[in-house]
C-alpha cells in the first residue's frame, strides 16, 4: 500500500470516529472519550535522504501523519470498546481493539507492522528468475571462465590485467550491477476471545497470524577455490498460532491447562545461484567437479504444538505451591534437496527423502514459596528442561562439499573401504541429534527484621546432560546472597553478590567422531586443547551495588555498579584456558607412535563486564521537571589459540604459532530531559529529550615473540569500531482549552558508524588493493550510511 | 590437578530436600493457625462494609478517576464477597464513623510490599501472576504498587494495564537504566520504535523460565517470533539450539544482527580446529591501507558458513549449504 493510500485510510477512520463520537455522546453523557494526534512533519534537512538506518524499524514520512488515536466508549453500563493504535498513516502502524462485557467476556483485535529495512546501498549482477532462483549472462560466465588466474597486477597501477578472471569480474559488475531493494515487512494481526462465566473460571482462545515477506542479503558459500556470492534472497514467511486455555481459580488455587499450535511455512524452500567461474558443470577428477551451480536450502516447514497444565495452591500460613508442566513437540518433514545439483558429481543415493525431525521439549517445575512469619521467608524449586531430540541421525555416503568435490578420506588405516591402498575413498558423514536436558534445584531464605532490611541467601543446582557433545555431563552450583538496607523511606542501599562454579565431567574432543560412520578422517585436524566456552569449567563472580537516595522530595538520585567475571577452567586439569603443557601420547592413535607434543588449551579465557550507571530527577517547581541519565558498560572477551594446520597426518602444534584476542566493547550512553511550565497557568509548556549514545569496540590481537601465526609476519590491529547516535526531540505545546492543544515539535537525529566489516562493502570487493581473495566474488555491497535529519512538526491533540 | 567436583548426589540431595520441604509446609502450613488466630499484615481494620457510594461523597475525584478504568467497570466481588473501593481498602465502616480517621482504613501505601501485593492477589493471582510470590521482584522487595498506580488523576489519560508511567518501557525503565541505555545501541530490537515492549519477551509478575523470560527456555522465547528457527535440523549447531544467547545479546549491541562480539572473534571463541579458523585474520592485504580479509567484512566467517542456525541440506554440515 502506497503511503498516499495509507495516509487517506488512516484519516478516513479518524475523521469516521471524529463524526460518530459526538453522536455517541449525544445518547449519553461521558460515554465516549479518546484522543487524537496527528499533523504534518517534514524534514527541513537531512544529509542522507530517506536513510536506512533511520528507518530501520520504523517509517518516517514526509508530510502529514496521524500518532496516536485513542477511542473509549461505553455504550451501556459494563460494556466497552477500546481503541488504541499509533502511526496509523504510516507502515509501522499498531492498532489495538478491546471490547466486551466487564467481568463476562472480552474480545481482542490486535494489528502490528514492523518493517526491516537492511541497507541504504546493493548492487547485483544477478537476475531473479522467481522461485528463488538466480541467473547469470552466460556470456558473463563464460568470459569468466575464460579469464586467467592467478590474477595479475603486473604495472602496480592497482587494476587487475586484462583478461583475468579477476579484471572480468570487476568490468561486469561495474557495467551490470543493479540497485536491488533490500528489506521485508512484518505484519502480525490476531483475535482473540475470553469468557468469564463464573468469578472462577475463564476460558479464552487466541489466533495469530503473521506474514513476512521481502528480500534478506543471502551469502551463498563455496569452496575455498571457488568464489561467494551474495544475492538478496527472497523470503516469505507464514506462521499461524492458536491457543486455547482454561484456569480455574479460588481463594485457595488456581488450575488451568493450555494448548498452543502453531504452523510455520516457507514459500521459498532453497536458493539456486549461477556460479559465475563456471557455465557448465565441468569435471576435474574423479572426485572434484566445478559446478556451474549452487543450491542451499533456506528454511524448513515447522509443526509446533504444546500443551501445558499448571495450577497453584494457597495453603495457610502464607505458604503456596506452584507446579506447571508443559510438553511441546515440534516436528519437520521437509523433503530433502539432492546432495548436489552439480551433474558431474554423481552421490550415492540419501538414505532417506525427507528430515522426519522431532523434538520434544519437557519443561516441568515446583516450586514452594512461604512467609510464614513477618520477618522470614523461604522458597525452594526444582525445574526441569529437556529437548530430547527425536530426529534420526541419518548417515549419508558420498558427502559432497559445496556442490564441488567429494572430500577424501586422509586416512588410509581407518577408511580404505575399498582396499586399494589409496587415499581415494570418499567420506561420509553422519548428522548427531543434539539433545539435552537441564534440571535446576535450590532454595532461598529471606530475612526481614524490619522495614531497614531484607537479606536473602540462596543456592541453586543447575545440570547438564547432552547428547553428541564434548561435555556429557556438568553441574553448576549458584549461590547469592542479597543485602538490602532501607534507611527511612528515602535511602536504600542494595547489594548483590553471586559466585558460580560449573564443572564438567569430562571434556572428551573428540565427540564429533560419532559424525564418521567409516571413520575420522583427519584426526589431526582437530585441537586435543579445544574448550568450548559453553560446555568447559567455569567459575563467575558477580556483584552488584545500588543506592537509591531520595534526599529532598524534589530530588532523586540512583547509582548503581555492576561487575561480572567469568574465568574458564579445562575440566580434564584444572588449568586456566590458554596455558599449555606438553604430553606423550599417539596423536593418531592407534596408527601411531607416541610422541612428545604440546597442547594449547584454546578458547574463549575469560569474560568481564562492568557497568555504572547515574540517574538524577529533579522537581524543584510543580511546573518544572528535569532527569538525567548516565550509563557506562564495558564488555571484555578473552581468546588463546593457536594456528593450526595439518601437515602429514597431524597437526602442527607449535607454540610459536599461539596467538590470543582480547575484544572489548564499551558503551557509554547520556540522557537528559526536561518538561517546564513556561506560564504560570501551564498553557505554554517546554519538553526536551535528549541522548547520546556511544559504542566503541576494539579488538586487540597479540603474538608470541617471535613467532608467526598462520606464517602473517605484518600483522596489523582491527581498526576501531565505533557507533554513535545523537537525539534530541524538544516541544512547545500551547494548551488552547483543557482537551485541545497543539505542539510544534523538532527532532533531530544523527547517526554515524565507522565499521570495518561494511565501511569497505562494495559490489566489487577484490581489487588489488583489496582482498585480493575475494576477486571473483561477488558481493551486494551493503551499508548502511551515516545521516543526520531535522525534522519540524507541527501536532495537534485533542482529547474528546 | 583435576578441581574438585561435587557428584550429582548433591543435586539428587537438593531435590530430595525440595521435595521434603514441600511436604513438611503443606503438613506445617495445614497445622499452622487460621487466619483469625493471628491477622495477617494486610488485614484490614474490622468494621462495616459500607460501599463505595459513602466512599464517593468524600472521595469524589478518586472514584471518578477510579470509574474510567477496569477496577471501576468491575462489579465483581473479591472472595470475601465484596466489590468496589473495599475489596481494597477493606470495611470502611470504622473509617466513616471515626469521620475520615485515616488509622481506620487500610491505606495500601503504609503497608510493607509483600502485603501491598497480597491485597492485589486477593483477586489477581491467577493467570500471568500466579508466580509473583517468591519472584525476583518479590524477592528485592517490590510491590504490585512499584510498578502499577491504582488512582491516576481523571483528567490525564491512563497508561496501560495503570501503570505508573505513561508507558511500560518508561516503567521498566525507571529501574533497569542499564537496559534503557542498550536500546540505543547500534544493533537492537525494535523497542523504541515501540514494535516490541519489555513483555514481548519477559513478565514481571513471576515466571517458570529463566530471567523472568515467558517461556520455559530462551530459545522457546526467541522462536515466538523467530519461527523459522525452531525447525528440527540435519545438521544441528549444537551453541544455537542450546542458547541464543551464546552469540546473541537481544538487548543490543555494536554488532550486527545483535552479536556479542565482532566477526570472526566471535566465532573463533570456539572455533580452534586447524587450519582456517584458527588464524588470527587481522592482517592487511596491502600494508599499510587497511582492507578487511573475506572473514572479517560482511558476514565475516557467514559469508560462507551462511546457514549457521542449522541446516536441513544434505550437503550443509558445515552450514554452507
Amino acid at each position: 500500500m502506497t503511503h498516499g493510500r495509507r495516509i487517506a485510510k488512516g484519516f478516513l477512520v479518524l475523521l469516521s470516529l471524529a463524526l460518530v463520537a459526538p453522536s455517541l455522546r449525544a445518547q449519553e453523557a461521558d460515554q465516549v472519550e479518546g484522543e487524537v494526534t496527528f499533523g504534518p512533519q517534514y524534514f527541513v534537512d537531512e544529509d542522507n535522504p530517506g536513510a536506512a538506518k533511520f528507518e530501520e524499524y520504523r517509517d518516517v514520512p514526509n508530510g502529514v501523519v496521524a500518532e496516536r488515536l485513542v477511542f473509549s466508549w461505553t455504550p451501556k453500563p459494563r460494556f466497552y470498546f477500546d481503541v488504541d493504535a499509533y502511526d496509523l498513516t504510516q507502515r509501522d502502524q499498531r492498532i489495538g481493539v478491546e471490547f466486551g462485557n466487564t467481568d463476562v467476556w472480552r474480545g481482542t483485535i490486535r494489528w502490528t507492522e514492523n518493517r526491516r529495512l537492511w541497507t541504504d546501498q546493493a548492487f547485483t549482477l544477478f537476475t531473479n528468475q522467481g522461485g528463488g532462483v538466480f541467473t547469470l549472462e552466460d556470456s558473463f560466465q563464460s568470459a569468466v571462465q575464460a579469464g586467467t588466474t592467478p590474477n595479475t597486477d603486473a604495472n602496480a597501477d592497482l587494476i587487475w590485467d586484462a583478461g583475468t578472471k579477476g579484471r572480468v569480474v570487476q568490468l561486469g559488475v561495474a557495467a551490470g550491477a543493479q540497485e536491488v531493494f533490500i528489506g521485508h515487512e512484518r505484519r502480525n494481526g490476531g483475535v482473540g476471545f475470553e469468557f468469564t462465566p463464573t468469578r472462577s473460571w475463564t476460558f479464552s482462545i487466541t489466533g495469530n497470524r503473521e506474514r513476512r515477506d521481502g528480500t534478506t542479503p543471502q551469502t551463498l558459500g563455496m569452496f575455498f577455490t571457488l568464489a561467494p556470492a551474495e544475492v538478496a534472497a527472497p523470503y516469505d514467511f507464514r506462521t499461524d498460532w492458536v491457543t486455547g486455555a482454561v484456569e480455574y481459580s479460588s481463594r485457595r488455587l488456581n488450575v488451568g491447562a493450555q494448548v498452543t499450535a502453531s504452523t510455520f511455512e516457507t514459500a521459498f524452500k532453497s536458493l539456486t545461484w549461477d556460479n559465475q567461474l563456471f557455465l557448465n558443470d565441468t569435471a576435474v577428477s574423479a572426485s572434484v567437479a566445478n559446478p556451474s551451480r549452487g543450491r542451499m536450502l533456506l528454511g524448513a516447514d515447522n509443526h509446533w504444538a504444546r500443551v501445558s497444565l499448571f495450577g497453584g495452591l494457597n495453603l495457610p500460613g502464607r505458604t503456596r505451591i506452584d507446579a506447571s508442566f508443559s510438553r511441546i513437540e515440534t516436528t519437520q518433514d521437509d523433503a530433502f534437496l539432492p546432495m548436489t545439483i552439480n551433474s558431474e558429481l554423481s552421490p550415492a543415493a540419501l538414505p532417506a527423502t525427507s528430515y522426519d525431525g522431532k523434538h520434544d521439549t519437557t519443561a516441568g517445575q515446583i516450586r514452594v514459596s512461604s512467609r510464614p512469619s513477618k520477618d522470614f521467608r523461604w522458597s525452594a524449586w526444582v525445574k526441569s528442561f529437556e529437548l530430547k531430540n527425536e530426529s534420526p541421525g541419518l548417515s549419508f555416503a558420498d558427502y559432497v562439499q559445496t556442490d564441488y568435490q567429494f572430500p577424501l578420506c586422509g586416512n588410509l588405516n581407518v577408511c580404505d573401504a575399498n582396499g586399494n591402498g589409496m587415499l581415494d575413498d570418499r567420506i561420509a558423514r553422519r548428522s548427531l541429534p543434539y539433545g539435552y536436558e537441564r534440571r535446576n534445584a535450590g532454595f532461598s531464605l529471606g530475612y526481614t527484621p524490619g522495614s531497614w532490611f531484607v537479606g536473602t541467601l540462596s543456592f541453586e543446582r543447575e545440570s547438564m546432560e547432552r547428547e553428541f557433545s564434548a561435555v556429557k555431563n556438568s553441574d553448576e552450583d549458584i549461590y547469592k546472597l542479597a543485602l538490602d538496607f532501607d534507611v527511612g523511606a528515602r535511602f536504600g542501599i542494595r547489594t548483590t553478590f553471586r559466585h558460580q562454579e560449573r564443572r564438567a565431567d569430562e571434556y572428551e574432543t573428540h565427540y564429533f567422531e560419532d559424525s564418521f560412520p567409516i571413520g575420522e578422517p583427519a584426526e589431526a585436524a582437530f585441537n586435543e586443547g579445544m574448550r568450548r566456552f559453553y560446555w568447559t569449567d567455569r567459575d563467575r563472580d558477580a556483584a552488584g551495588l545500588l543506592v537509591d537516595w531520595t534526599p529532598h522530595e524534589k530530588f532523586s538520585l540512583y547509582v548503581e555498579t555492576t561487575r561480572q567475571d567469568d574465568d574458564y577452567f579445562d575440566p580434564e586439569t584444572g588449568q586456566d584456558l590458554g596455558t599449555s603443557f606438553s604430553v606423550m601420547e599417539d596423536r593418531i592413535a592407534p596408527f601411531g607412535t607416541p610422541e612428545t607434543y604440546d597442547i594449547l588449551l584454546a578458547g574463549r579465557t575469560k569474560d568481564k563486564t562492568t557497568t555504572y550507571t547515574l540517574g538524577v530527577a529533579l522537581s524543584p517547581t510543580e511546573r518544572f521537571n528535569l532527569y538525567a541519565d548516565y550509563a557506562w558498560e564495558k564488555w571484555e572477551y578473552g581468546l588463546e589459540t593457536r594456528f593450526r594446520n595439518v601437515s602429514g597426518g597431524v597437526g602442527t602444534d607449535d607454540p610459536l604459532d599461539n596467538w590470543g584476542s582480547d575484544t572489548e566493547d564499551e558503551y557509554a550512553t547520556a540522557s537528559l530531559g526536561f518538561e517546564a511550565g513556561l506560564t504560570k497557568d501551564a498553557k505554554w509548556r517546554l519538553r526536551l529529550d535528549a541522548s547520546r549514545s556511544e559504542g566503541i569496540g576494539n579488538i586487540e590481537t597479540h603474538f608470541v615473540p617471535g613467532g608467526a601465526a598462520s606464517g602473517n609476519t605484518s600483522l596489523t590491529e582491527f581498526p576501531e569500531l565505533k557507533t554513535t547516535l545523537t537525539l534530541a526531540v524538544a516541544a512547545l505545546t500551547h494548551v488552547i482549552r483543557p482537551n485541545l492543544d497543539y505542539s510544534l515539535r523538532y527532532w533531530y537525529e544523527s547517526w554515524e558508524e565507522s565499521n570495518f566489516a561494511s565501511d569497505f562493502n562494495e559490489p566489487y570487493m577484490g581489487a588489488p588493493d583489496q582482498d585480493t581473495s575475494m576477486a571473483q566474488a561477488l558481493f551486494l555491497g551493503l551499508d548502511f550510511r551515516d545521516y543526520t535529519n531535522h525534522i519540524l512538526s507541527f501536532v495537534l491533540r485533542y482529547r474528546y | 590437578m583435576r578441581r574438585s567436583r561435587k557428584s550429582g548426589r548433591v543435586l539428587k540431595s537438593a531435590l530430595g530436600a525440595s521435595c521434603l520441604a514441600t511436604a513438611f509446609a503443606v503438613v506445617v502450613a495445614r497445622g499452622a493457625p487460621q487466619e483469625e488466630g493471628a491477622p495477617p499484615p494486610a488485614a484490614a481494620p474490622a468494621g462495616e462494609y459500607v460501599g463505595s457510594e459513602a466512599c464517593a461523597t468524600c472521595h469524589e475525584e478518586q472514584a471518578t478517576a477510579l470509574a474510567r478504568t477496569a477496577h471501576g467497570r468491575t462489579q465483581a466481588k473479591n472472595w470475601d464477597g465484596v466489590a468496589g473501593c473495599e475489596s481494597c481498602h477493606g470495611p470502611g465502616g470504622a473509617h466513616v464513623a471515626g469521620e475520615g480517621d485515616k488509622e481506620k482504613i487500610r491505606n495500601l501505601g503504609n503497608l510493607a510490599a509483600a502485603d501491598q501485593s497480597e491485597v492485589c492477589l486477593t483477586c489477581h493471582e491467577r493467570g500471568d501472576r500466579a508466580h509473583w510470590q517468591g519472584s525476583p521482584h518479590d524477592g528485592r522487595g517490590l510491590s504490585c504498587l512499584t510498578c502499577h498506580k491504582i488512582h491516576h488523576p481523571a483528567d490525564a489519560a491512563v497508561p496501560k494495564a495503570l501503570l505508573t508511567k505513561k508507558t511500560e518501557f518508561a516503567t521498566c525503565g525507571t529501574c533497569h537504566l542499564k537496559r534503557k541505555a542498550a536500546l540505543m545501541r547500534s544493533a537492537h530490537m525494535p523497542m523504541r520504535e515501540g514494535t516490541i515492549t519489555c513483555t514481548s519477551c519477559h513478565n514481571p509478575h513471576g515466571t517458570t523460565g529463566p530471567t523472568l523470560l515467558k517461556q520455559d527456555s530462551v530459545n522457546e522465547n526467541c522462536y515466538s517470533c523467530h519461527a523459522e528457527k525452531r525447525a528440527p535440523m540435519l545438521w544441528e549447531h549444537p551453541p544455537v539450539r542450546e542458547n541464543c544467547l551464546n552469540c546473541h545479546d537481544p538487548h543490543g549491541s555494536l554488532h550486527p544482527r545483535m552479536q556479542i562480539a565482532k566477526q570472526p572473534r566471535i566465532c573463533q571463541q570456539c572455533h580452534d580446529e586447524a587450519r582456517h579458523p584458527t588464524q588470527p585474520y587481522s592482517d592487511a592485504s596491502v600494508a599499510p591501507e587497511f582492507f578487511p580479509n573475506s572473514r572479517m567484512f560482511d558476514r565475516g566467517c557467514l559469508n560462507c558458513h551462511s546457514q549457521i542456525h542449522g541446516s536441513n541440506h544434505p550437503a550443509g554440515m558445515r552450514f554452507h549449504r
